[in-house]
């Protein structure tokens, strides 16, 4: 072999380290990503924000409901005022009558 | 020397290859791993988020519903009330109208209140008005006792005088037995008998 094909090889071989130093630079550079997107991933589902969120959301799908149930029975109520009008006259005659004992 | 060469950089990049495969499978194994954890702890809040206000949906409109329904009664109560109330001034019109229909009832009243007591002899209390329109057929109504309970009966009518809407309240002499026949004592024991039935009549047609 002679010195010339010996820096050759020596030069190769540096090149082939630096390929590898750099795979290996960009290995750990994956795993540092990778790690980041995990802690990530997993910060978003302990996020209590948005359970929170969540939790607001459908409280005030129950307050509508509530408002619409109370406002149901308010409509009932008055119905049931306007019936008891209708029906008064009848009911007093009804209680009289049996109050003289026709 | 050549293929020296040429060996030395297939195997290093072939090595150079391995750590970048192998570093991406690990990747995303952290990756897959973190999904799944992060699906379960979302799947965890979810339920405790979901119980709760499965609780809270459950409990708020069970008491809405509740009070509705006591609201309802309440109104419904009150508009009895009123009814009832409204009866006593129609019971005062007819009674102070002197019409013969209340004098008949009146008459039903008392023979009612007698046909209620055992004994012969019996007072009549009542208020200053009724106790005219008593007096004026008192021996019409002896006679009628009479002939009813098959045996002589006396009335007597009292002069103390009743606060009362109208009616009778009938005791015996000896004052052991009494029937209250008063109109309110009638309002009271029909509203306690018949309150559905009032219920019933005022309420006909509201639907529930």
């Amino acid at each position: 072999m002679s010195i010339e094909e010996i820096k050759n090889l020596v030069t190769q071989e540096k090149e082939s380290e630096e390929k590898l130093r750099k795979a290996e630079e960009k290995a750990t550079s994956l795993m540092e990503k990778s790690k980041e997107k995990a802690r990530k991933i997993l910060q978003e589902a302990e996020n209590q924000e948005y359970y929170n969120d969540v939790f607001k959301a459908k409280s005030e799908e129950i307050e509508k409901r509530k408002k619409m149930m109370e406002s149901e029975i308010d409509e009932k109520v008055e119905r049931i005022r306007k019936t008891a009008n209708k029906n008064l006259e009848k009911t007093i005659s009804f209680l009289v009558k049996h109050v003289l004992g026709e | 020397m050549e293929n020296l060469k040429s060996q030395i950089k297939f195997i290093q990049e072939i090595e150079a290859e391995e750590i970048i495969k192998e570093a991406e499978e690990q990747a995303k194994k952290i990756v897959k791993e973190a999904s799944e954890k992060a699906e379960k702890v979302k799947d965890q809040k979810m339920r405790e988020v979901s119980e709760k206000l499965h609780e809270r949906e459950a409990s708020e409109l069970a008491m809405t519903k509740l009070g509705g329904r006591k609201k309802i009664l309440n109104v419904k109560s009150q508009l009895v009330e009123e009814a009832l109330a409204k009866t006593i001034e129609k019971l005062k019109e007819i009674g102070s109208s002197g019409k013969p229909m209340y004098k008949d009832s009146l008459e039903r009243l008392v023979i009612e209140a007698l046909t209620k007591l055992k004994g012969t002899e019996f007072r009549i209390l009542t208020n200053s008005r009724d106790k005219k329109f008593i007096k004026e057929s008192l021996s019409e109504l002896e006679k009628k006792i009479s002939k009813s309970k098959g045996a002589s009966i006396s009335l007597q009518v009292s002069e103390e005088t009743q606060n009362t809407l109208g009616g009778v309240i009938v005791q015996t002499k000896d004052k052991k037995q009494i029937f209250n026949n008063t109109l309110e004592a009638r309002l009271a024991r029909v509203r306690q008998e018949m309150v559905g039935k009032i219920f019933d009549s005022l309420f006909e047609g509201a639907k529930d």
